[in-house]
């Protein structure tokens, strides 16, 4: 899937062998934001599990901790914050190339939501 | 918490500045205006894009405004500048105003041209900085206090770092029986079912859902989306990826206090606590409404780094992302990069920010204060 950026094993770069820092926001999350840019090959340890990155990620965006399948959530906060738009590996970037916005039916899920309260 | 100093007003409120206002009520009056602004560059002075003719839900969100710019206890004194026939007159701001505090009106049309008119105005701003000038801080506490929570030009660190600590601030002065405003309702989408859930009844969350609804079907109704360019484009570069997203983030700088209520554009609460605001997401015309809405500060959160001022409200810019720091550090007045890099606490970045919205209140200028930013756009309905 990512053959034209192939995985740097960790060793190869060995100032990099240490993990380096991302931080999870919740433990329902299958995204964390990287503390660090990341390239593929890091490892980061998010909830004491360890996950390689299969792509290069940059300060401050997300990874994929959870392999999250075409039109699955997206979960950040232990909310969805979008959905899939195709299968995303662990260790993988996760931005607006692969995630896509939940507005399509926002006014349908309010309705229900005005009519209960 | 330091002991708080500030300006008391005849109806009991206090600024935590002595602004001398010189407002326009319409385009035409801008020139006025700005004349005074180049003569006095200590008064705040506020020029219109529109006034003449607007939809009524427009003109009464200017009218509400205008009125509540005036109303801020950071005003001392206001000198309302209008053409003549203007949609809501010079003359009709001013006496709202009342025995509030000292206030003028000036009509270009009746005073005989520009020239008459800066004449007039030169003469308020005289007589009101002298009198502003003989009045002495006092003593105040923090119910008395009224901020405002804004976040702009938003990256990764505003959800995980600066606005939570802003929301930190914030549950603090609404515990001490002070108001919070939050606006920026177009930037709530993905996360308003936390806000509903904080709404104190039914009744709010009818009018949060009211608001909302509006503002969806109007992108629709113009074959667009609410999500369509929002996240900007700064934003995104800076790692956040959806509106939902963004939202979840940007209402974590409203804390954890109960929602007693949503606020039309320019409405003042009606009380104490924790208000929600229908203004705009666009940073000037969102710090425009709140310092209508009666805030004294606005604590004001960014990740990208923004000089934004306001001519009525001190603007404390807080930032937990390095790279905004250095990209922008002379704009940058509480620095809690540490937070993110650090492992410093969040409850130590609400601590810092504390100090600094106290030290502000007392007199302190801010960053923007002093690079003299003072950026005013009316909140109107295709504003978003």
């Amino acid at each position: 899937m990512h053959a034209d950026r192939p995985i740097e094993p960790a060793a190869a770069s060995p100032a990099r062998a240490l993990p380096r820092r991302a931080v999870a926001m919740d433990s329902r999350d299958n995204v964390a934001n990287a503390l660090e840019p990341l390239e593929a090959g890091d490892r980061i340890d998010v909830f004491g599990r360890p996950v390689a990155a299969c792509t290069a990620v940059p300060l401050g965006h997300k990874v994929a901790i959870r392999n999250i399948p075409a039109g699955a959530a997206v979960v950040k906060y232990g909310q969805p914050i979008g959905h899939a738009r195709s299968d995303i590996e662990e260790g993988e970037h996760v931005h607006a190339h692969n995630v896509a916005s939940l507005f399509t039916d926002w006014l349908s899920s309010q309705t229900g939501q005005a009519d209960r309260s | 918490m330091t002991d708080l100093l500030g300006y008391r007003r005849a109806d009991g409120r206090v600024g935590v500045r002595n602004h001398v206002l010189v407002l326009a009520t319409v385009t035409c009056a801008n020139r006025v205006v700005q004349r005074i602004g180049q003569e006095f560059p200590d008064v705040a002075c506020i020029e219109q894009s529109a006034g003449c003719i607007a939809l009524d839900d427009d003109r009464v969100i200017a009218h509400r405004i205008m009125s509540g710019l005036a109303h801020n206890p950071n005003v001392g004194a206001v000198c309302f500048v209008g053409l003549g026939c203007e949609q809501t007159p010079a003359a009709l701001l001013r006496g709202e105003i009342g025995d509030a505090k000292l206030a003028d009106s000036v009509s270009i049309q009746a005073c005989g041209g520009s020239d008459e008119a800066v004449a007039r105005c030169r003469e308020f701003v005289l007589r009101a900085r002298r009198m502003l000038a003989a009045q002495a801080r006092e003593p105040f506490e923090l119910s008395e206090l009224s901020i405002a929570t804004k976040c702009g030009g938003s990256d990764w660190t505003s959800a995980i770092a600066s606005n939570p600590a802003v929301g930190i601030v914030s549950d603090r002065v609404v515990a001490a029986g002070g108001t919070s405003l939050m606006g920026e309702s177009a930037g709530w989408f993905g996360a308003d079912h936390i806000l509903l859930e904080r709404a104190r009844d039914d009744a709010v969350r009818a009018r949060i859902l009211k608001v909302l609804v509006r503002l969806y079907e109007a992108a629709r109704q113009r074959g667009t989306r609410i999500d369509d360019g929002n996240p900007s484009p700064g934003n995104m570069a800076g790692g956040i990826t959806t509106l939902t997203e963004k939202a979840l983030g940007g209402i974590r700088k409203s804390g954890e206090s109960v929602i007693e209520g949503m606020l039309a554009p320019g409405e003042a609460p009606p009380g104490k606590g924790l208000w929600l605001l229908d203004n705009p997401s666009l940073d000037p015309a969102s710090v425009a409404g709140m310092a209508a809405a009666g805030a004294q500060i606005v604590l004001f959160t960014t990740g990208r780094g923004t000089p934004l001022g306001s001519p009525i409200c001190p603007v404390v810019k807080i930032c937990a992302s390095a790279e905004g720091v250095r990209r922008v550090p002379g704009h940058i007045d509480v620095d809690i990069t540490d937070i993110v890099t650090g492992g410093a606490s969040i409850a130590s970045g609400a601590d810092r920010i504390d100090r600094s919205m106290c030290a502000v209140a007392n007199g302190a200028p801010t960053r923007s204060e002093a690079l003299g930013h003072r950026e005013f756009v009316m909140p109107q309905v295709g504003v978003l």
